[in-house]
Formats: structure tokens, sequence, C-alpha cells
């Protein structure tokens, strides 16, 4: 495989990552921020995964 | 259509158990009242046009707290198609205040006697046909925990329903106080729901603020009403709501004579009895809580033979983070074509393996530490330490409630202070959501892993400090606020039943440690990863001397770093020349750098911790993560790259601080503004922009005012911090604090009653 190809598989597995976690994150801290945080959590952290279907339905 | 169906009951009687167990949720299940503050809801397992509604525990249909506003307001207003009424088979006649009112509301109703394997276990017989006959509903028997009979009452429920059959109630009233209340309905019969006529006439006779609110009557009807009431009051010489209150006790105990017998001979101890008759004594107690929570850290976060949870953490860090996934990565990018050297190389591996992986290896200690906790809470002890905690809050004037919202907060702080809505008091709720994340949560944990494993050699001492420094800053703070204005009064009462203890369920307490540690790993998995990005590169980009490319690159070049720059950049750093390294001219160092004099005095001023307190706002994994990438460069005086020979980030962290403080750090970082996400949580419940930031604000302060003693006081004590200025200063802050706990404070006019919650919020 020549070299730049290699760069370039790298380079878009990043962008991709870079591109899902960065927009994870935003959407994260203003969902955060406005209080919605872990809205509906019972207790110990247990609602976290109910926030994160609602982020991902947002 | 679907058919709605409500769980209602008294605070831990069951109802997210069962809610669980129908819905096939995974809702937390907390062993002490006041878990569930939201209503909750799931589609019943099987029936998709069934929805199961989880409701906040509640004593009666007055409510005092705001979680109790949602159960009342749902069952009131919303009007569900049936209820399932879940009482605790241990507990009849308190369980049963509820049922009486609940019958009042004219929906189809199934009572749940859960618990009833404990009954049995008693030794206890509560005869269920006959208390269903004399209440005039079905009663159905019920262990929730073991899934005995949740599907035959969730059937019977929808039976009801779709009947919308009532059952016959018999009458709970005597004579005399009934014939007020059918006045009361044929005054108000047209201005009101008919299915709630009942309802609303007890309700008035009761002088329930919020019904007469809502039922608007004109005023020659609400005279007459009132006259109704008084002449009712004169008969029986006692207040209306009292009066109901006592008949309602009445016919419950006529019930519970009839239908429940106990083996146990009255004033005989149970089990559970005996056992806090030990931990909930009033000298003991405090120790035995102390003793319990020093050993919960040492297994998980000490440096101990036992300590399970360091071991893995040390493995996780050293083998899996050290070794395993770098050499994967090598081979991976070596496949690739990616070299050592080159910008993508040092992205992944100085960035992002270095950055998650610095998080990521904390997470044993913390799923063993969760575990513990889970255990604890499960048997029952936690509802205990809440119980002793009421007792040493209420000698400074605060409330043992507001201890609830800071057993939540060790899990997670956005929970605890939705859990402040428990405590009826404004005053006391807005002291709670200002001081609850003080306690450390699963965030924290790698920072307090972090500087006892590495600094203070795996010191359980340490670790634990963590925790007892979380709960002395909650009643110190305590103490202090009460005496000013804006929060003076005396503290809420503080009523709690202890559950009787019982052997945790291993289903339950291994899906509450994973639940945590998974929402923590997830969130490794995101924000972790995009700050390690931001934070490696601006650590590997900066100007050396000038010119501006790859920090590390250019320092190889001698023609770049000159002597004197070296010297220059020393000096600029406040370091020796020796300890200059390339990521000390990256342009994050030059940021860290200009802000770092803010940290100066708590002893750690340099631009990492400073860079790494910062990146804590947004969430405060990110301290360890910030530091994972911070301290992960090539050792050029030592040959040596990071992973050789077990060497890891760690050891350079631990050269760079003295042990008092890296102390100073941990409590910074432990007790300053928490996450963006407990701020929003913070945000929401003041309700109330100015509260806000007073909190944060609050925390900061208090944050900076500690950490300061800790380094210059601690250092002066244990010879680290020669006498100075700072000292002077932090025996001065030191006598401030003593002045404010002792002072006399405000005193609020007692007689002119203090704003509930539930007022502040309407």
């Amino acid at each position: 495989m020549p070299p730049v190809l290699g760069h370039m598989i790298v380079i878009a597995i990043l962008a991709i990552i870079v591109y899902f976690c960065g927009r994870n994150v935003i959407r994260g801290i203003k969902h955060e921020l406005s209080g919605g945080g872990c809205t509906g959590c019972p207790g110990g952290c247990a609602g976290c995964s109910k926030c994160a279907k609602k982020l991902s339905q947002d | 259509m679907d058919i709605k169906i409500a769980l209602a009951g008294n605070p831990n009687s069951g109802k997210t158990t069962l809610f669980n167990d129908l819905t096939g949720s995974q809702q937390y299940v907390g062993n002490w009242p006041g878990v569930t503050v939201e209503k909750k809801e799931g589609k019943l397992k099987g029936h998709k046009d069934v929805v199961i509604q989880d409701l906040p525990g509640i004593y009666s249909l007055s409510p005092y707290t705001l979680e109790e506003v949602v159960s009342r307001t749902y069952l009131v207003n919303e009007k569900p198609d049936a209820i399932i009424n879940i009482v605790d088979g241990t507990n009849i006649e308190r369980n049963l205040y509820l049922t009486t009112q609940l019958l009042e509301l004219n929906i189809p109703t199934v009572i749940a006697l859960n618990m009833i394997d404990l009954v049995r276990k008693n030794g206890d017989k509560v005869d269920a046909k006959a208390l269903s006959e004399k209440l005039g509903v079905e009663v159905v028997e019920l262990s929730a925990l073991k899934g005995e009979g949740s599907a035959e009452v969730a059937e019977k429920a929808i039976k009801l329903a779709k009947e919308k059959n009532l059952g016959s109630r018999s009458a709970i009233l005597d004579n005399d106080v009934e014939g007020v209340i059918q006045n009361i309905e044929a005054e108000i019969k047209g201005s009101v729901d008919d299915n709630l006529l009942r309802w609303n006439a007890i309700k008035l006779f009761e002088r329930d603020s919020k019904a007469v609110e809502a039922i608007n009557l004109p005023s020659d009807k609400k005279q007459k009403i009132e006259t109704l009431i008084e002449n009712c009051e004169k008969a029986l010489d006692d207040d209306s709501e009292s009066i109901i209150t006592n008949q309602r006790y009445n016919y419950i105990t006529g019930i519970v004579k009839d239908t429940v017998k106990k083996a146990r001979a009255k004033g005989e101890l149970s089990v559970s009895d005996k056992i806090d008759k030990i931990v909930t004594n009033r000298i003991l107690g405090l120790p035995i809580f102390a003793v319990i929570m020093f050993l919960i850290y040492a297994i998980a976060m000490g440096g101990w033979t036992v300590s399970i949870g360091t071991a893995a953490t040390d493995f996780t860090n050293d083998v899996i983070f050290g070794e395993w996934v770098p050499g994967l990565f090598d081979v991976i990018l070596g496949a690739l074509h990616v070299e050592e050297g080159t910008v993508l190389y040092g992205l992944i591996q100085d960035g992002i393996v270095a950055g998650v992986g610095a998080v990521i290896g904390f997470v044993p200690q913390m799923l063993v530490l969760f575990l513990l906790l889970s255990i604890l809470e499960d048997v029952g002890y936690m509802s205990r330490v809440a119980f002793v905690m009421d007792r040493i809050f209420r000698q400074f004037g605060l409330s043992g409630k507001s201890f609830i919202p800071c057993l939540v907060a060790t899990g997670c702080g956005v929970p605890g202070v939705m859990a402040s809505r428990t405590i009826e008091n404004e005053r006391d709720r807005r002291m709670t959501v200002m001081t609850t994340t003080f306690m450390p949560c699963g965030a924290k944990l790698p920072i307090i892993g972090l500087i006892a494993g590495a600094i203070f050699g795996g010191s359980p001492w340490v670790a634990a400090s963590a925790y007892f420094i979380g709960i002395a800053s909650i009643v110190i703070s305590g103490i202090i606020l009460k005496k000013f204005k804006a929060f003076a009064g005396e503290p809420a009462p503080f009523v709690m039943e202890l559950p009787a203890y019982h052997i945790p369920s291993v289903g339950g307490v291994l899906r509450a440690t994973w639940e945590r540690g998974w929402s923590f790993i997830k969130r490794a998995g995101s924000v972790i990863v995009i700050s390690s990005i931001v934070i490696w590169f601006l650590s590997a980009f900066g100007s050396v001397n000038g010119t501006f490319g790859l920090v590390d690159n250019l320092f190889e070049d001698e023609s770049i770093v000159t002597d004197e720059y070296v010297a220059k950049l020393a000096d600029r750093m406040d370091i020796s020349e020796d300890d200059v390294n390339p990521m000390d001219a990256s342009l994050l160092a030059s940021v860290g750098n200009a802000v770092s004099f803010v940290f100066k005095p708590l002893g750690f001023g340099s631009w990492k911790p400073t860079v790494a307190t910062v990146t804590g706002l947004v969430a405060k994994e990110e301290v360890v993560g910030t530091f994972g990438v911070l301290y992960n460069y090539d050792e050029d005086a030592a040959g040596e790259e990071l992973g050789d020979e077990g060497e890891g980030i760690w050891e350079r962290v631990a050269a760079d601080y003295t042990p008092i403080a890296a102390f100073a750090f941990m409590v910074f970082n432990l007790l300053c503004a928490p996450c963006f996400a407990a701020i929003g949580a913070i945000k929401r419940e003041m309700n109330n922009r100015k509260w806000t930031w007073a909190a944060i604000g609050y925390m900061t302060l208090w944050a900076y005012v500690l950490a300061f003693i800790v380094y210059n006081v601690g250092g002066l004590i244990v010879g680290e911090v020669a006498f100075g200025v700072g000292s002077i200063i932090g025996i001065a802050l030191v006598i401030g604090i003593i002045y404010l706990l002792v002072r006399k404070g405000y005193k609020p006019d007692e007689s002119v009653k203090s704003l509930t919650a539930v007022n502040a919020a309407a």
C-alpha cells in the first residue's frame, strides 16, 4: 500500500471520529447547560443511558 | 387508545422495582425514600397499548415537597385509567393512609401488597381476601423484587381499567363528618368534575389551599362551606385536617386489627431493630460510618493487598494502556505507513490513546467503589447513615434531608442536585443545591485515584479523605450559610422510615454498578476524545524562538533552540533549565502560563494543572485526561519512552508536585464549580440566574479558600512551605471560617412561616 493511501485512510477515520464525537459533545454541552442533562434520572446516574438515547433522537 | 396505569404508593414501597419488572426498564432503585423525583413511563411488557407510570413516592395527597406535587398533579389532573397502589406489606397501617385517599379519586384501583416474602419471613400473616373485602378493592400479594405476582397485578389493573370498575368502596368517615362532606359536595356540584366531587369536598373541608384555589367558588358558597367546617370543628373540638386524619386512622386500625396478625409481640425487637441499635447508636453511629467508608475507599482505591480496585487500575494503566493498546496502534499505524514523529502518529498515540487511556485506566477503581457503595445502599445501611447524619446536622441547624441528595451525588452530581426536591423548605433546598456537588462523584474519582495513587503511594487515607472533605464542606458551608438571612430558619423536619435490612439483589447491585461505569466510559469516548485531540494540537504546536511548527521537531534543531532561548523559556515558565521540554513552548503552555498566576497561591500554579483544572469545568474526567496528554512526552534525558519498563505518565506527574501541592490540587478540583451538566441542573433547580451564579461562585470560592489553607497552613505544618505572607493569609482565613461558624447570625421571626419549595415554585 502506498504511504499516501495509508495516511488518507487514517485521516478519513479521524475525520469521522471528530465529526461524530464533536457533534455529540456540542449537543451534549448545549443539553447539559440548559439543565436537560440527566433529566428524569432517578439517581445514581442510571438515567444517563436514557439521556444518551434522548440526545441521539434530538 | 392506550391504557394508562399509575403506580402510586409510599416512598420506598417498591414502585420502581415493580415498574422495572413490568416494563423491562432498568431504572435506578435505591433503598431509601425519595429516589424517584420525576414521573417515568414505560410500556407494559407484552402489551403495547398499556403505559405504566412510575410516580414519586407520597405519604398522602397533600403535597409538601416538589416531587409530591408531581404525583398529586398526575393522579388528580391527568387521571390514569387505573391505579396500582403499592402497599408495603411489612408496614400496612401507615401505607393504607394513602390508600384511603386514592380510593376517593374514583379511579379503578388494585392494591399490590408488596414485600409479601418479607411478611412471611417475619412470620406475620395478612389475610388478603379479608383486606380486599373491607377496602372494597382487589388485593394481590406481590414480591416485586422476586417478580412474584407482578403479572397478576398488571392483568387485574388492565381488566379494571377496561371495565371502569371502581369496586364497592366502604365508608371511611363517621356519620357526623360524612354529613358535612355530603353538604359540601352539594355546594360544589357542577363546579368540579363529578368523579372528583368527593375528593374535592374532603380537600375543601381540610382547607387544602391548592384545592380552594383551583375550585374558585363564589364568596357566598365559600362562606357557607366555611360555616359548615367551623360547626363541625366546634362539635368535635379539633381542627378539620386533624378530624379527617384521625378518622382515616380509626378506619385503618379497624381493618388492620381484623386482617393482619403479627408474629412478634409488641415491643419485641426484630433483627433489623437490633442492628440499628448499634449502627444508629448516638455515640457509635458516626465512627462506624467513618470506618466503613474508610474501608470501602481503601479496598477500591488504597494501596493494600486487598485493594482490588487499585490492582486492576494499575494493570489497566501499566499493561493495557501502557503496552497493549499503544502496541496495537503501533502495528496498525505501521501497516498504514504512519511513522513515529509525524503529526498523525503523535495525534493518535500521544493525544487520543494517552488521553482516553488515562481516564479509562481508573474505571476498575470506580467500578469496585460503586459496587461496594451499591451493596451498602441495597442492604439498607445508607438510610441509617442519613438518620445518623440528621442527628449531627440538626445540632448545627441543618436538616438530615440535605444528606439524601449527598448520598445520590456520590454517583453523579446531577441527580444529586435533583434529589433536593425532597426538601420542602425553599431556603434549605437552595442551600442543598449549592453544596451537594461537593461530594466526590464518579467523574472526580480519577482525580482522587491519581493523587492518592501517584503522589501518596496508594494511601487509603488520602482516597477516603476526599469523601470526608466533601461531607465536611457540606456541614461547614451549611452552618455558615444558615447564619445569613437568605438561609436562616429552623431546619426542615426529617421523618424517614428505615427499611428492613435485606440481602442485596445481585442483579440490582451489578446493574447499578455497571450503569455508573458505562456512563463514565461513554463520556470518555466522546468528550475526552475531542478534548484530547484539541489539547494535543495546542500542546504539540507552538512558536519556538520565533519559528512556528511542531515543537518536538523544532526543539531538535539546535540553530533554533539556543541556550539563551532555553534560559528565557525557563524563566518565563518559572522552572529550571533542566526541566524545560518542548511542550513548554507550545500554544497551550503560553495560554496556561498566562492564567496560572491564579493558582500559584494554591501551590500548583504551573500551566499544566491550570489547563487541567479549566478543562475540568466541561467534565471532571477531563482533568486526568488532560494530564494524560500533557505528561505523555519522551523523556530525553533518560532516553525512555512512555510505558517502557512500567514507566508511566503518573511518575512524571508525581515528580512535578510536592505532596501538599498535589493535595491542594485535589481539594480544589473536588470542590470547585462542577461540570456543565451539574451547572445546568443547578440552573434548572434554582430557576433563577442570580442564584445559579451565587451557587457556582460560592463553590469556587470555598474550593479556593480551602485549597489555599491546605497548601499554606498545611504546608507550614508539614514543613513543605516556609512561613510567609501565604501562611499569614491562610491562618487569617482559618480564623475567618471559625468566626463565621461561631458567630450569632441572623435570627428570623419564627412566627412567620417560611416559604415552602411548593409555594416558591408556584
